[in-house]
């Protein structure tokens, strides 16, 4: 018989336990018959031969039992068993199991929420056909001279190992020539984001759109089929083809309300119109870095049509900015596949080099060394994000596995003095029969129930945070659109969490409460004087319990004071009571004319609403951990070699300074008469004229962008003063200003400066846009406060995260600490009766006990401030302004825990004290 | 009548083998192990009606309600595929067993 026949037949045998009994007495009833037949034939008389049957029988209900045993299900009866009697136990006990079933689940609760994230993050593979086979290209770059692209766009990256520059963009050529030919791989997708989008849907701007351009062959080469309609075929990529967009699941529920009726409908991109033909399925966000949902995709070959200002340089050969991604062919590895596209890689960039070179005018340069290719893993599509975030991801979940020990440690304790009231039950079983192994398999089932109860709770509590810890973006803008799905995964950690946390709590108190001399407890009761083991676990638990709320409560400190310093410090320019804003007008067919008259049209309107006292803006908004870098040369200063000439640079309206309030300290600001034919000016920050200019004047002094080749024909004309640009966290960069009439920018950052509460003025400024151009959509309108408050959200989610996390720890301890002093009490009340009748005073005893308490508390704290000096380290490069061993801290949380300490431990300190010595001393 | 114990091992062998002969219910295996063994073997019900289920559970041998000689109802036991290879698998090593044995108590 095979194992599920086997397995089927336990389960029916256990479900039909009451007529298979019923079964097993008429039989034996019917052998008992026949042998008393067999005896009266024998020539017996009627209660001899009756009498003579049961002999020979033999213990009916014994033979019942063993013939149970050998049944079907009998495990399964023998659990039912268990489980019924922990249920019993626990139900006796409510507030026991409520605090304990209320304590897990915060701690598996709160351990299922972080994981889902890290299942979101770190785990899930792309929604495609057989993710495991895709590759993403990557280049690195050769080892002298540095890249060879003249322009790129993506997600490039130093890698701080081997200090070489890698990225995962490439040209439009080279995409051409993997597409027709790839050896190794069964098919070549590219794909990039739409970086400048203006999508109107029924004329109405999108506010938080993303869009790519996709190759024809991306929906089939990843193996995504349409929900809805088609994906794109290599017919829509041919450049005469009439445009077409396939949205994603997302965008369809969202904007279209899944209307099926979506096919064929007509949205604009970038003013030119596209037709729907198709709905990707759920889930399916396309291959960017995590968080950016492609919810509108064009064809690729269409990319000179919707993108008319640069689409037609981004065919050529040094403008590099596809993603391209690979199947690999069945038996193929990625390193086999990577060799053989590398030389046609090479060849490429080596031709994409010579056209840029062709361009420039000091064409002298060395050819740089060619650059490598590398396939990665591409299963997770680009994850540059989810790399970033995995040590904030480690340290959630290092916050999550204290409180889930500390949850751990006050329950096993709470079990620790159940299992000593439960003393005289157990050793009664253990009395009449019953082995020690069977009763901790019922105490450890216990657990098991109540890890259970506790990661149900878990569940539900997770199932509702995952909103709220979305809510405080922790990653950035883009985790509005994460969702977590509790899935499989989840569901089987927290399963796993709850079996090995079962196993954590209950093991020592199970094994501990079927241990020692059960005897003892049948005589004359448990009057022990001094301590016994029990209370030496417990103490011990409790020992970890106070360090695990100092190291969760230190982490908290610590991330207080970062942000409060991150708060108070210096800006260099006046962050209160200012708007912002962003518009994105070359995606809405503006040209470089146009736009100059935009922003001024805009800076006059929204300059006539009631409160604003100024409007500005720049290329670049302040405090986003944006920034533009150029390479700059000084004429006059021969840069040491190997120096690098980068510095940070911006496009500012005339008036930046004088609304953002950022001081000239030499020189003047911009002016309305630096316009497009007047001479180029430029303003340096302090820290750009120390490096460079030290104890010169810069002023009147020229700079050019670009290569030393190039002609220095900048003016400097002013200084102004430090101010932050990327983060407040960030030192103020060497930063040059340039005059946006003289830089005309298709992106612009606005900000308003208000009289008061910028809160209020926000719908005033968006209809204000809409009223000069109702097909502009205003991005990220937002107080300033809201735009820092986005920028430190991790360290504002890693302060509050551990400050509930800590504040959790905190209560389990005090409670804890509460009942392990009671208990003592009550266990020494003999002794105290005892040295109270040899005089020693109320005030005394008091002091005994808090005194007892007080060094557990010591122990814990010493520990946690050592634990916490170990784990500061990990936490070092997000704190701001302090150490993460600041002394204040420490001693702060310490001093918290010792004064809670001493309240919880007050009211049983004064019963002790309140022992009266002759009822203690009266026997029992 | 003088009982003799049986050897620990041989009560399933013992059971399978008079099953072989057609479906018995409980009484009637005992009886015909004790009929057959002339009277020397007896099977306690204590140790019969565990081995029994123990079987059941392992499938040498199914069950089901009928009408015994008396027109009582009874439970039959009937071997089953695997209980004739289970058979035979006990059987040839009972025989080594008692080759061995028997070499053992004419050599030594």
């Amino acid at each position: 018989m095979n194992a599920r026949t086997r397995f089927g037949k336990r389960i029916r045998a256990f479900f039909r336990k009451p007529q298979l009994d019923a079964e097993m007495a008429e039989e034996m009833r019917e052998h008992l018959e026949l042998r008393v037949e067999r005896n009266l034939a024998a020539g017996m008389s009627p209660p001899e031969a009756r009498s003579a049957a049961f002999r020979a029988f033999g213990g009916v209900e014994q033979i019942k039992e063993r013939c149970r045993d050998q049944r079907a299900g009998v495990w399964l009866d023998h659990l039912l068993q268990d489980f019924r009697y922990a249920a019993r136990q626990l139900a006796r006990s409510p507030a026991f199991t409520a605090i304990a079933v209320l304590s897990l689940a915060l701690g598996i609760g709160a351990n299922t929420t972080i994981f889902s994230l890290v299942n979101e993050f770190l785990l899930s593979s792309l929604p495609v056909r057989h993710p495991e086979e895709l590759v993403l290209l990557r280049n690195t770059a050769g080892a002298r001279g540095g890249g060879m692209a003249r322009w790129e766009e993506g997600n490039g990256e130093v890698d701080p190992a081997t200090g070489r520059r890698t990225s995962t963009s490439f040209s439009w050529p080279t995409f051409e020539q993997f597409r027709a030919h790839h050896p190794g791989l069964s098919d070549v997708i590219a794909y990039a984001p739409i970086y400048q989008l203006n999508l109107l849907v029924d004329g109405q701007p999108e506010l938080n759109a993303l869009g790519q351009f996709v190759s024809g062959n991306y929906h089939t080469g990843l193996g995504v089929v349409a929900l809805l309609g088609r994906t794109f075929t290599p017919a829509d990529d041919l450049p005469g083809a009439a445009p077409v967009a396939v949205i994603s699941h997302r965008c369809w529920q969202s904007r279209f309300h899944g209307d099926p009726a979506v096919l064929g409908r007509t949205i604009q991109l970038n003013k030119v119109p596209a037709s729907i033909v198709g709905v990707t399925p759920p889930r399916f966000e396309g291959a960017m870095q995590i968080g950016e949902s492609a919810d509108v995709s064009v064809p690729l070959g269409q990319v000179a049509r919707f993108e008319t200002d640069r689409g037609a340089d981004k065919v050529l050969p040094w403008y590099w900015w596809l993603r391209i991604m690979g199947r690999l062919a069945p038996g193929t590895t990625a390193t086999q596949a990577r060799a053989a596209l590398e030389p046609v890689f090479q060849e490429s960039a080596r031709e994409g080099w010579l056209a840029a070179q062709a361009l420039e005018k000091d064409s002298g340069s060395e050819m740089p060394d060619l650059p490598c290719l590398s396939a990665d893993p591409g299963a997770q599509g680009e994850n540059d994000t989810r790399r970033e975030y995995a040590s904030s991801l480690y340290i959630l979940i290092g916050l999550v596995s204290l409180v889930l020990f500390a949850s751990c440690a006050n329950v096993a304790n709470l079990l620790l003095a159940r299992g000593a009231a439960r003393r005289r039950e157990i050793a009664l079983r253990l009395a009449v029969g019953a082995s020690r192994g069977r009763i901790v398999r019922q105490l450890l089932t216990e657990s098991i129930l109540l890890a259970f109860l506790g990661a149900s709770l878990g569940i539900a509590l997770a199932w509702w945070s995952r909103g709220l810890l979305l809510a405080l973006r922790p990653f950035g803008g883009t985790s509005a659109i994460l969702d977590l799905p509790l899935d499989a995964h989840v569901l089987g950690f927290t399963v796993a969490v709850a079996i090995s946390t079962a196993l954590l709590f209950g093991l020592a108190p199970a094994l501990r409460a079927t241990s020692g001399n059960l005897i003892a407890e049948f005589q004359g009761g448990a009057r022990t004087l001094g301590n016994v083991g029990r209370s030496r676990l417990s103490q011990a638990l409790m020992v970890i319990q106070v360090a695990l709320t100092l190291v969760l409560l230190v982490t908290t400190g610590l991330f207080l004071r970062t942000l409060s310093n991150l708060q108070s410090v210096d800006a260099g320019f006046n962050r209160n009571s200012l708007a912002v804003f962003r518009l994105e007008a070359s995606g809405a067919g503006y040209t470089a004319e146009q736009l100059a008259a935009l922003n001024n049209r805009l800076q006059e309107r929204l300059g006539q609403l009631p409160g604003v006292r100024g409007v500005t803006f720049s290329r670049v908004a302040l405090l986003t951990r944006g920034s533009m870098t150029r390479t700059i040369s000084i004429e006059g200063y021969t840069p040491p070699p190997g120096t690098a000439m980068g510095v940070h640079s911006n496009v500012l309206a005339a008036n930046f300074f004088a609304t953002m309030e950022i001081p000239l300290v030499a020189g003047r600001g911009f002016t309305s008469r630096d316009n497009a034919t007047a001479p180029m000016v430029a303003v340096i920050n302090q820290a750009l004229a120390q490096q460079f200019f030290r104890h010169e004047n810069p002023l009147g002094r020229r700079v050019a962008f670009g290569g030393a080749g190039e002609a220095p024909q900048i003016e400097i004309v002013g200084v102004a003063r430090d101010a932050k640009y990327t983060a407040l966290r960030d030192a103020v960069p060497p930063t040059i200003y340039l005059a946006a009439a003289q830089n005309p920018e298709g992106s612009v950052n606005f900000a308003v400066r208000t009289s008061d509460s910028p809160a209020a003025i926000l719908p005033a400024i968006r209809s204000a846009v809409r009223e000069i151009d109702p097909t502009l959509p205003v991005l990220g309108l937002r107080t300033h406060d809201e735009q820092i408050e986005r920028l430190h959200s991790q360290e504002t989610l890693f302060a509050r995260l551990s400050g509930l996390f800590g504040l959790v720890a905190l209560t389990l301890a005090c409670v804890g600490l509460y009942g392990l002093m009671s208990y003592t009490v009550l266990r020494r009340t003999g002794e105290i009766g005892l040295r109270m009748a040899l005089g020693a005073l109320p005030l005394q005893v008091l002091a005994m006990i808090l005194r007892e308490s007080l060094a557990l508390v010591c122990a814990g704290v010493l520990l946690g401030v050592l634990a916490a000096m170990g784990a500061g380290r990990l936490i070092a490069s997000m704190l701001f302004g302090l150490s993460p061993t600041d002394p204040s801290t420490f001693a702060t949380v310490a001093l918290i825990l010792f004064a809670i300490a001493l309240v919880a431990s007050l009211l049983p300190a004064w019963r002790a004290s309140r022992v009266d010595p002759m009822t203690a001393l009266r026997p029992d | 009548m003088e009982k003799t114990e049986l050897l620990s091992g041989t009560l399933d062998l013992l059971v399978l083998r008079v099953l072989n002969g057609g479906p018995l219910h409980g009484f009637g295996i005992a009886e015909r192990i004790h009929v057959f063994s002339r009277d020397v073997l007896t099977v306690e019900e204590g140790s019969l009606y565990p081995a029994l289920y123990r079987m059941h559970d392992k499938g040498w041998i199914s069950s089901e309600w009928g009408q015994s000689d008396k027109g009582r109802r009874a439970k039959f036991y009937t071997l089953t595929k695997e209980g004739r290879k289970q058979l035979e698998n006990e059987r040839e090593n009972w025989s080594r067993v008692a080759l061995a044995i028997g070499a053992v108590l004419k050599n030594a």
